[in-house]
């Protein structure tokens, strides 16, 4: 019964320092906060907030591009290194590749991909021609591919005529002046090189069913599909080509995947992954990622700094009362709990407050941008215009501009874990940041502050 | 009669740069349980040194202080003082010292949550001792919404809520006008009586000091009946 009682009387006087920490971050009276706590929260709130957009936009963008690569590029690519570099007994690796793989591979097929020159009337530009393997549905009809990218004129193209058919990129499109029905000329070197007539071209009109869209800009302004079948017309090798490309459900299995049909290419062969054929562009993403990751710790650092800040202004505010709780008996780890709990719980209500408002913020960042745009137009034009001739002349403003980004929308991507683990490191810095102001509190002397010595 | 408070030879030095200033030579002084004492001096005598040093919130250089017959040493670890102050002994200062964040009645209940009385118990007990000093209707009311003479009459009231052995009054009605000051005084000295309180108050206040059982007198570091 005894012991009960002093495990309560412990319980009791443990959360005395809650009591005392909840005070003094809501204030006295009806405040709902009081100054200094304001102060710390509206350092991390901020912080949080900034943070949370920084990392959904940078997230948005890299996850754009690597879906743009991703969904579209194949994943490994297998290619023949000796003689004339065609694979022409693809169609048994294509098998054993797939029995390899088993159920990670999406889609493992033969294709040919290649430089070519494409010519419209006297525009002559140089284009990749990239040919894949289309479903034959019957009736002269090819059916478009799982993993083609989205065509965005016509609406609808659910099959095309098995002739020579191509799709183009719509920035490719809209910088040659295409249309769909016209007919463009694809040049390729075909057969082998000789000393006397070096490289012969080959040269095949090809009529435009479609534009394709990627969200890569390389690919859209450069990449003409054809069918398989054209392509090895167009290059002049029956049934062979010069890639086996395999695509992944999963990205992570990738190294594993590539050891898995290593087994199968031996020497002959070279396998290859998309990482390695957009080494630049990965190497970009992975700077990109550092930059982030110095941003998050430096805004979280930030508002660390404006913990201690607030938490030394409390401390300094409350002098009065450390002596006076000292000489009431207090003890030295309350102290340091009170001042702890006031700067730790302070963070924690401001990093999950600024979690929720930067995702808020993110999700209506295009608007607010937009917003500004219009705004900034508006008084522009106003400031421009004068007033007796009412002649005005103002280039709008874009803020996102489209061409360079090559974007509809601003693209958003919340990195949970990533949002997890910055919002703990957020709390727990608060928590350390929050401890140096409060040990100084804790080893306070109560004579010096009562004498009026340490203030 | 027990004794609750024993002083031997307390000894105490100020050192600044160069200059010494030995404030308590050697201080004798026995307090029983129900005294109410008094000690009066000029200023910078060392009277507030020795309240300090009796409410361990300072150190004497040397001497000894027992307070119900255990000496304050044993409790000069960190583990240890703020026990002693905490049960041992009650603080008035000159100034209030409220705390501004925490109404009148929290205020005054802060000793007994110290003292792990659960918060019912603590209220009912801190409303009683404010209805004691007559600030029953102010419970509620912040530091800043009260009067000096009010605010020092809680300061009482926190002093002696959790029943310490002894209460030191340091300079109590020294902020307080005439009228306050008496009414203080008044109070203070039927609380005392009433709940039987061991009271050691340092003043320059006549009227405050004439209230005391046995009168002393601070002069050259050493204590002087008067």
């Amino acid at each position: 019964m005894k012991e009960t009682r002093n495990i309560f009387k412990k319980i009791r006087l443990s959360l005395l320092p809650f009591f005392i920490a909840f005070r003094y971050i809501k204030g006295r009276g009806g405040k709902l906060l009081s100054v200094n706590t304001r102060l710390s929260f509206i350092g991390v709130f901020t912080g949080t907030s900034l943070l949370v957009v920084v990392i959904s936009v940078f997230g948005g963008f890299q996850e754009q591009f690597k879906k743009s690569l991703f969904e579209f590029d194949p994943h490994l690519i297998i290619k023949n290194e000796t003689g004339d570099r065609k694979i022409k007994n693809w169609r048994p690796l294509v098998e054993k590749t797939k029995s390899a793989l088993k159920e990670k591979a999406s889609s493992v097929e033969g294709m040919i991909q290649s430089p070519a020159i494409v010519r419209k009337q006297s525009i002559i530009d140089y284009v990749f021609i990239r040919a894949q393997q289309f479903k034959d549905l019957g009736d002269n009809r090819l059916g478009i591919p799982e993993n083609f990218p989205e065509i965005v004129q016509p609406k609808k193209l659910e099959s095309l005529p098995n002739e020579d058919v191509c799709v183009v990129g719509k920035e490719m499109a809209f910088l040659l002046d295409l249309k769909i029905g016209d007919t463009i000329e694809l040049v390729v070197p075909r057969g082998q090189f000789t000393l006397k007539t070096g490289v012969p071209p080959n040269m095949r009109p090809y009529t435009i069913v479609g534009f394709f869209k990627t969200g890569y800009y390389d690919h859209d302004s450069r990449l003409v599909i054809i069918p398989l079948e054209s392509a090895q017309r167009l290059f002049g090798i029956s049934d062979a080509v010069q890639q086996i490309i395999v695509r992944l459900h999963d990205m992570n299995d990738l190294y594993f995947a590539r050891s898995q049909i290593s087994k199968i290419y031996r020497f002959l062969y070279s396998i290859r992954t998309i990482e390695d054929e957009h080494r630049n562009f990965f190497a970009a993403l992975n700077i990109e990622k550092t930059v982030q990751v110095t941003i998050v710790f430096m805004f979280i650092i930030a508002a660390m700094v404006g913990i201690v800040v607030a938490t030394y202004n409390v401390v300094r505010s409350k002098k009065r009362d450390i002596g006076i709780l000292k000489s009431l008996g207090i003890s030295r780890n309350a102290i340091l709990m009170i001042f702890t709990l006031n700067g730790f719980l302070t963070g924690i209500f401001a990093t999950i407050m600024g979690i929720m408002f930067g995702i808020f913020l993110s999700d209506n960042l295009e608007a607010i941008l937009l917003f500004f745009e219009s705004l900034i137009n508006k008084i522009g034009l106003y400031y421009v215009t004068d007033i007796a001739t009412g002649d005005a002349y103002w280039e709008n403003i874009r803020l996102i501009p489209k061409n360079v980004y090559y974007f509809d929308h601003l693209p958003i991507h919340y990195d949970i874990d990533f949002l997890q683990a910055a919002g703990f490191v957020s709390i727990l810095l608060s928590g350390i940041a929050a401890f140096i102001p409060a040990w100084s509190a804790s080893r306070m002397r109560p004579i010096d502050i009562i004498r009026g010595s340490d203030t | 009669m027990s004794v609750i408070l024993e002083t031997k030879k307390l000894v105490k030095t100020y050192k600044s740069d160069e200059v010494q200033v030995e404030v308590l030579k050697g201080v004798d002084l026995i307090i029983n349980k129900g005294d109410f004492l008094s000690i009066r001096g000029s200023s910078g005598v060392g009277k507030s040194t020795l309240l300090n040093i009796l409410g361990a919130l300072d150190k004497a250089d040397s001497g000894e202080v027992c307070i119900e017959g255990k000496t304050l040493n044993s409790y000069f670890n960190e583990d240890g003082l703020h026990l002693y102050r905490r049960e041992k002994v009650g603080f008035i200062f000159q100034n209030h010292y409220l705390m501004s964040d925490f109404t009148v009645l929290e205020n005054v209940m802060m000793p007994l949550l110290l003292n792990s009385v659960d918060r019912k118990t603590a209220k009912n007990k801190a409303l009683e001792v404010l209805d004691n000093v007559g600030l029953k209707e102010r419970a509620k009311h912040y530091p800043s919404q009260i009067s000096g003479g009010e605010s020092q009459r809680a300061a009482v009231a926190r002093a002696i809520v959790h029943e310490p052995p002894i209460v030191l009054a340091d300079e109590p009605t020294g902020n307080l006008d005439t009228k306050n000051s008496e009414n203080f005084v008044d109070i203070f000295a039927r609380l005392q009586k009433e709940r039987d309180l061991t009271v050691l108050v340092v003043t320059h206040d006549m009227n405050l000091a004439d209230k005391a059982d046995k009168r002393f007198k601070l002069y050259d570091g050493l204590l002087f009946t008067v």
